[in-house]
């Protein structure tokens, strides 16, 4: 069950990845760095609002904020290098990264920042025998709802329509009159947004707090390497793949718990070079 | 075409150039401050790392994360042999140190060379961390968090150490980055390095053309971590302590930053962007503690700015101002 509940997370975490990938071919470095802006916001809000039945509105109104930080930063830098050799984009999403988790470090402090009031509020049921935290069940919950409208929204309005298709030829498709910069922006938004709504809902349960950034970004890494690089699918069974070792290792292994999850990727890549959904990539 | 008699200006102009700098770089001591001595010890150990670096990033167009670890890795052989084993005379413990690197390179790099572009910056990526998290579970050999302090090995039977003879040190540094240049000159210009850019500039006519692409990505890969363990293990001694982080990928930013700054377009350009990262690492430390933000912010700029860096950027000016040739 706990490997369902990080599972989840990093499902969100690695579907927003995947998806700036998919559609704008940008590997986002950042993206860690915007996860841990959302548990920093997120805390935050929490904190200003605990008691009040507008709780829960902290999580969409810190996924907002991080997905407005997200477009900013792609208008304002990114948007510059789509053209660029892939180094670039490396060069700088990972400077963006220093930056941004530095600029969260110095405006938040560097204390961790506890809301674990709202994880005991939510209370634990019985799931065959064992107490298990209703919080958690929430969030496996909504990371599946989530999942749900990502994939309604891609393959079934037209908004989805037109993502595709600047993923699959950026040319072709401002030829037939779509508006790539824009569409780009919206998948930075979406994107970014992801990230941020699973750094906040990780806050509750455990904390907001530096680092939180770099083990997001190579969990999720992981997960869309076995999952194959820009497929929503892919994002979905990676994670699980991994938040189910996660679990399992913590609980029989704890010394090569990490070391595991590495030697999956290191099995698919050989096996299957390209990740288990690798055949979709592009196809966001 | 002017026939080849002789010392055409270009060549006066770099052998001048080669000139004062070996004189600068053998007169740093004689400035007399132990400070100097370990930075620029210090600063010339980058340097080769960022050289060896540069066989991936600039001569075959493959960006590494993950050149932390086999720094790292080279530092911390040098650790445990020295306080794990009592191993301590210095060139076999550095000899060592480079071969274990490179071995651990090459099982690393048979796997991360299939991939190119983001692919391979993202494997190397998580390999690096992979060692990261390592290092930090087997407490019994790496400290765990603290890390290992290390005593000085020996050289030649005679006791030194970074600490106490700073100046020693540092021609021994010295002679190990004038070695290194050597090496590293010789392969770019030999017949593999031109096929390494070859590899870089069109993977697939490089094919075509019949060279073994990912063979030779490979031994780039396997030479450039050699280059890390070297820079690692001269490391190890000098700080006289080795911390886990050296694995994380920010410290691996670092050599990627030093390499960019100088021009990794140009041979020479790690090598200065080396020293110079060094220096203005030690001196912006000095006055803020936001040296993420401070790197990462120069990094943004110099990306969209200046990607040729220091080095590349001087040239093209040059070139304008008084039509010197260069830049390769």
């Amino acid at each position: 069950m706990d490997g369902l509940f990080y599972g989840s997370i990093l499902y969100l975490v690695a579907s927003g990845l995947t998806l700036i990938f998919g559609v704008a071919n940008i590997l986002n470095l950042a993206h860690g760095a915007f996860y841990m802006l959302g548990a920093y916001v997120a805390a935050i809000l929490i904190k200003l609002m605990i008691g009040t039945p507008y709780t829960v509105i902290a999580f969409p109104l810190a996924a907002v904020i991080v997905g407005l930080t997200g477009i900013a930063i792609e208008r304002g830098f990114i948007k510059w290098i789509y053209e660029k050799d892939y180094t670039y984009q490396l060069l700088l999403t990972f400077g963006l990264s220093l930056v941004l988790s530095d600029a969260v470090r110095i405006t938040f402090g560097t204390e961790p920042m506890y809301v674990t009031k709202l994880y005991a509020h939510a209370g634990a049921i019985d799931v065959l025998g064992n107490p298990y935290p209703v919080y958690n069940l929430i969030v496996i919950g909504l990371a599946f709802l989530i999942g749900c409208l990502l994939w309604l929204m891609m393959s079934k309005t037209r908004v989805g329509k037109v993502i595709r298709a600047c993923a699959l030829d950026r040319e072709m498709s401002e030829g037939i009159g779509i508006n790539t910069s824009r569409v780009f922006a919206l998948a930075f938004f979406i994107g970014t947004a992801l990230a941020g709504i699973s750094g906040a809902l990780v806050v509750p349960q455990s904390a907001a707090m530096l680092g939180i950034d770099a083990d997001a970004l190579i969990q999720s890494f992981i997960v869309i390497v076995i999952g194959g690089v820009g497929s929503m699918k892919g994002a979905l069974i990676g994670s699980l793949i991994i938040g189910l070792i996660r679990a399992f290792g913590i609980a029989l292994f704890p010394e090569i718990e990490l070391a595991i999850a590495y030697l999956v990727m290191a099995i698919v890549l050989l096996v299957r070079p390209q990740g288990l959904f690798g055949r979709e990539y592009r196809a966001a | 075409m002017k026939a080849k008699i002789g010392w055409t200006t270009n060549r006066l102009h770099s052998f001048a150039g080669i000139t004062i700098s070996l004189v600068a770089l053998f007169c740093i001591p004689l400035l007399g401050s132990s400070y100097y001595d370990f930075l620029f010890s210090l600063a010339l150990i980058y340097s080769m790392w960022a050289l060896g670096y540069n066989f991936l990033l600039g001569y075959t167009g493959l960006l590494s994360f993950g050149h932390g670890a086999f720094f790292g890795l080279g530092a911390y052989t040098v650790a445990i042999l020295v306080t794990k084993f009592s191993f301590k005379p210095f060139l076999p413990v550095i000899g060592i140190a480079v071969l274990a690197t490179a071995f651990l390179g090459a099982v690393i790099g048979y796997l991360c060379v299939r991939y190119t572009e983001v692919y391979f910056a993202l494997l190397t990526l998580a390999f690096s961390m992979f060692f990261y998290a390592l290092v930090f579970k087997l407490y019994y050999w790496t400290g765990g968090s603290d890390g290992i302090g290390i005593r000085p090995p020996d050289l030649f039977g005679l006791r030194f150490s970074a600490i106490e003879y700073p100046a020693h040190y540092y021609y021994i540094t010295l002679a190990f980055f004038l070695i290194s240049v050597y090496i590293g000159w010789r392969i770019v210009n030999s017949p593999f390095g031109k096929a390494l850019q070859a590899i870089r500039d069109n993977p697939l006519k490089a094919e075509a053309i019949g060279i073994p692409v990912r063979r030779y990505k490979w031994y780039a890969f396997i030479i450039s971590t050699a280059y890390s363990g070297l820079a690692g293990a001269l490391y190890a001694p000098l700080f006289g302590h080795v911390v886990p982080d050296l694995f994380h990928f920010l410290f691996a930013g670092e050599v990627l930053f030093a390499t960019l700054l100088g021009g990794y377009t140009i041979f020479l350009g790690p090598i200065v962007g080396g020293i110079v990262f060094t220096v203005a690492k030690r001196y912006i430390t000095a006055v803020t503690i936001y040296w993420p933000l401070v790197l990462g912010a120069l990094l943004v700029a110099v990306t969209l700015f200046f990607p040729q860096g220091i080095v590349g950027t001087t040239y093209s000016l040059l070139r304008r101002k008084i039509g010197i040739k260069g830049g390769e």
